[in-house]
């Protein structure tokens, strides 16, 4: 579905190079989390993506359609990003001017315009919040509904750019919920940037960047097994897992549990 | 916390009001002030104050809720009325007449103005408004880039009034004394206060564009439109009213001495 | 040193509404100056307004809320309000977005520079916070555009410190860092804490980043208390707060139920129980006893004597 072949991308002024080489597959139905350090490349990665920049060598394309400058208005139609500020990114008046705005740009009709609205945002759980202005909402609702507001627009594949990390505990437990169950239907491809560890553990593969180029790629639990990887990644592992780990370094069998429960299981003589 | 937006806010009642065409209301809005424009007679403004209220009343949004609208601007309209009794110009009661009619058509525009955005969300105002500018691409106006510039101010002014506060807050917890005396001082308080505002504002403009560029707009290129604006009888009968009001007020001005 | 608020109740005032319900209702409590406080609480609890009642920006609606030397009552106006805020520290959420000077030093100076200082003592000070925050001088000359995400948090932070404040108060200070600056912020915190004189107040909805730190906590729902006490006591209360759905970190949940299940007790109650490696430590010895002595009278065991229950 998508694909990435030697991308490179250097920053103009300074001129740093941003991504170096950076090559991977990703099939249709995956869904993958790009983790790394701040400023290790991946939003500007999920940006290429989606066609909002293009690289400065190497070849993008998704679902067969290599970026150009003049393929990229294919490829954003293939693609829904959602972004980390619920804020910067809510251009209606109301969810509801929000969420239609990408269908009135592609120049929809009012009839499917409004199936597409009671479809998603009963899917998002915003139907309740249509009429509402942006600043009456919280962090979770407005992300909710820009999931939805993507959504709408029925994409192949989803980009999101840390969509939880600005959220309270009470709005990344909605919008994971919201991730496995679209996840679960796949009709999407997913591929998120993140730094949340229930999120990365949910996902089916980790693409780990450094210094901009990818150091780690496989399944989650196996890439971050590797804990000086993830001391160079700024990831710190979960409690349970952590202790998981001390435990079997003093000889106690916790049968590589990584949740609360199955460590209380093994634990439970 | 989130507060409500004070700015001319959408109250739902189901009034005839409510049922016009936003373009009916924006026109109506030209009209009318004309006839305040021209207004010179005590009278004139009698017979118009009345019929405002009657427009009022059919709104069906409770008295009150207009007086508060004048509140913020209440010292602004005894100013209007103080200023020509005392520097008249032949003798006191001209002064008087004068006053009352700058305050009165001073009051009767911005009730107006409250009816406009009390009985019409703001989206379908801009919609209106773009609608109406449509003939005057020829000129050179953009109706799109307006209503877009309309749309995205009214979007996100609570948004920045409420970052606005907390920056207020910050600086003001820094040490940044915004009562201060002096008016340099005080000048120089508003720093602490409009860089990280304008600063906040750059970003976010960046960050629209993007998620605007992602979800397809592009400039110029044919969009629709979720709502429709569907121009009926009673548009028509309501323009040929505030017509006719306006015709009548001229024929006051030009033909009566009073 | 010390906050007391006596049955503090706070209200919005909305223009638009005739009465809004209050934030906080009738709110009593006491803080020690010297502890590492944590407040927490679901959204809307009034955290947030609480913390901006400490040193003076939000006033009252009832009741009086003293701290340090000052009385900030309802319907009163604040006298010494410009002191009590350098000595009450409060640093917003994502400070990092109040900076306005060109380089971080100057905006570090700003502080001490608005409460009087001269300037050659205001650079002074921008070092000195500089060096305890463990950055290089080299960041002070930086624009704050250019500095990384912890590096940010940590300088916007340090421009509040410069003022020398005697209470710090905090309103979600790691949200939006990464693992590592996360810790290493809090660290920093509780070493600051640490010194004579001060007093640390944080807002989180992260217990679990705070427990190996904090001397007290404080549970709001609704603005009302629902919980006040130390590591030990929320220990004991974990099951009274589930109930109540506060997120109770699962090292708790994890210890509280491992003591029970082998009938022993927990090394330590306090905030130095956690640590992972002293937690297997722990865990390890009371697994080992009971699988070395599964036949033996369990009385026998040096291991299990060692945590055994009364």
């Amino acid at each position: 579905m998508i694909e990435c072949h030697g991308v490179t991308y250097r920053s103009k002024g300074p001129g740093r190079t941003i991504l170096d080489g950076v090559s991977f597959t990703i099939p249709a139905g995956q869904w993958v989390s790009i983790v790394g350090a701040n400023g290790s490349g991946k939003s500007t990665l999920l940006k290429l993506i989606d066609g909002l920049s293009l690289p400065s060598d190497g070849v993008l394309s998704m679902g067969g359609t290599i970026l150009t400058r003049d393929s990229a208005y294919m490829i954003r139609r293939q693609a829904g990003i959602v972004f980390q500020n619920p804020e910067n990114q809510f251009i209606g008046q109301t969810v509801l001017d929000d969420i239609v705005f990408g269908l009135e740009n592609r120049a929809l009709s009012r009839e499917v315009m409004h199936e597409r609205l009671q479809t998603y945002a009963g899917q998002l759980g915003v139907s309740e919040l249509l009429y509402r202005h942006p600043s009456t909402l919280s962090g979770g609702q407005m992300q909710r509904a820009a999931l939805a507001a993507v959504l709408a627009m029925e994409p192949e594949v989803l980009l999101l750019d840390e969509v939880t990390s600005m959220l309270d505990g009470e709005g990344r437990s909605e919008i994971l919920d919201i991730l496995r169950d679209l996840h679960a239907t796949g009709r999407y491809t997913v591929v998120a940037v993140t730094h949340d560890i229930e999120e990365m553990l949910a996902s089916d593969r980790l693409l780990a960047l450094h210094d901009g180029t990818i150091v780690a790629d496989g399944a989650p639990k196996v890439v971050l097994s590797d804990e000086a990887l993830c001391r160079k990644l700024s990831i710190q592992l979960p409690f349970t897992r952590r202790l998981a780990i001390a435990l079997e370094a003093r000889g106690i069998d916790v049968r590589g549990s990584w949740e609360e429960k199955e460590l209380m299981d093994a634990l439970w003589r | 916390m989130k507060m409500t937006i004070p700015l001319g806010r959408y109250i739902e009642t189901d009034s005839p009001l409510h049922k016009l065409d936003p373009r009916a209301k924006v026109i109506a809005m030209f009209l009318y002030l004309a006839i305040i424009l021209m207004m010179s007679s005590l009278y004139w403004l009698a017979i118009t104050a009345v019929l405002t209220v009657v427009v009022l009343g059919l709104t069906r949004i409770p008295y009150q809720v207009f007086i508060r609208s004048l509140k913020p601007l209440r010292f602004l309209i005894m100013f209007i009325f103080v200023f020509p009794i005392i520097f008249h110009e032949h003798d006191i009661m001209d002064g008087v007449v004068q006053g009352t009619l700058m305050a009165g058509r001073m009051t009767l525009f911005i009730l107006f103005t409250a009816i406009l955005t009390y009985t019409t969300q703001t989206a379908r105002l801009t919609q209106g408004l773009e609608c109406l500018l449509q003939p005057f691409r020829r000129l050179g106006v953009s109706p799109e880039k307006w209503s877009l510039m309309i749309n995205l101010a009214l979007r996100f002014i609570p948004t920045i009034i409420e970052e606005a506060k907390v920056v207020l807050k910050a600086q003001a917890s820094r040490g940044v004394d915004f009562a201060e005396r002096s008016w340099r001082a005080k000048a120089s308080a508003l720093i602490p206060l409009l860089v990280p505002i304008t600063v906040n504002t750059f970003r976010r403009a960046q960050d629209l564009t993007d998620s605007m560029e992602a979800r397809g707009f592009v400039p110029g290129m044919p969009r629709t439109s979720y709502y429709e604006l569907v121009w009926k009888g009673q548009d028509t009968w309501f323009i040929a009213g505030c017509s006719l009001f306006l015709l009548c007020s001229l024929a006051w001005r030009l033909l009566l001495p009073f | 040193m010390a906050i007391r608020l006596e049955q503090v109740t706070y209200r919005y005032e909305d223009k638009h509404a005739r009465s809004s319900d209050p934030v906080l209702r009738d709110l009593s409590t006491q803080l020690e100056g010297g502890r590492f406080t944590v407040i927490c609480g679901p959204p809307g609890s009034g955290k947030s307004t609480l913390l901006q009642l400490l040193n003076g920006i939000l006033l009252p609606s009832e009741g009086c809320v003293h701290v340090l030397d000052y009385r900030i009552e309802a319907g009163q106006k604040l006298k010494g309000a410009n002191e009590l805020r350098r000595k009450v520290g409060l640093v917003f959420q994502f400070p990092e977005r109040q900076f306005f000077e060109a380089t971080v030093r100057e905006d570090m100076m700003f502080g001490p520079l608005c409460f009087g200082a001269s300037r050659e003592e205001a650079d002074r000070l921008a070092i000195e916070v500089c060096r305890q925050l463990g950055m290089e001088e080299a960041i002070l000359d930086a624009s704050p555009h250019t500095l990384s995400g912890g590096q940010l948090r940590k300088a916007a932070i340090g421009a509040v410190l410069t003022a020398d404040p005697d209470i710090l108060v905090l309103d979600e200070p790691t949200a939006s860092l990464d693992a590592a600056s996360r810790e290493g912020l809090l660290v920093f915190l509780r070493r600051w804490c640490d010194m004579e004189g001060k007093s640390i107040i944080l807002v989180t909805h992260r217990l679990d980043e705070v427990l190996p730190y904090a001397d007290e906590y404080i549970v709001l729902r609704n603005g009302k208390i629902l919980f006040q006490g130390d590591p030990t006591r929320l220990l004991a209360s974990i099951d009274t707060l589930e109930g109540y759905g506060i997120d109770v970190p699962q090292v708790m949940r994890l210890l509280v139920r491992f003591a029970k299940h082998y009938g022993v007790e927990l090394p330590a109650t306090g905030r130095t129980l956690y640590d992972v490696e002293k937690i297997a430590d722990y865990m390890s010895e009371v697994l080992k006893g009971r699988d070395r002595y599964e036949d033996d009278d369990p009385t026998r065991s040096v291991y299990r004597d060692r945590f055994a229950t009364a």
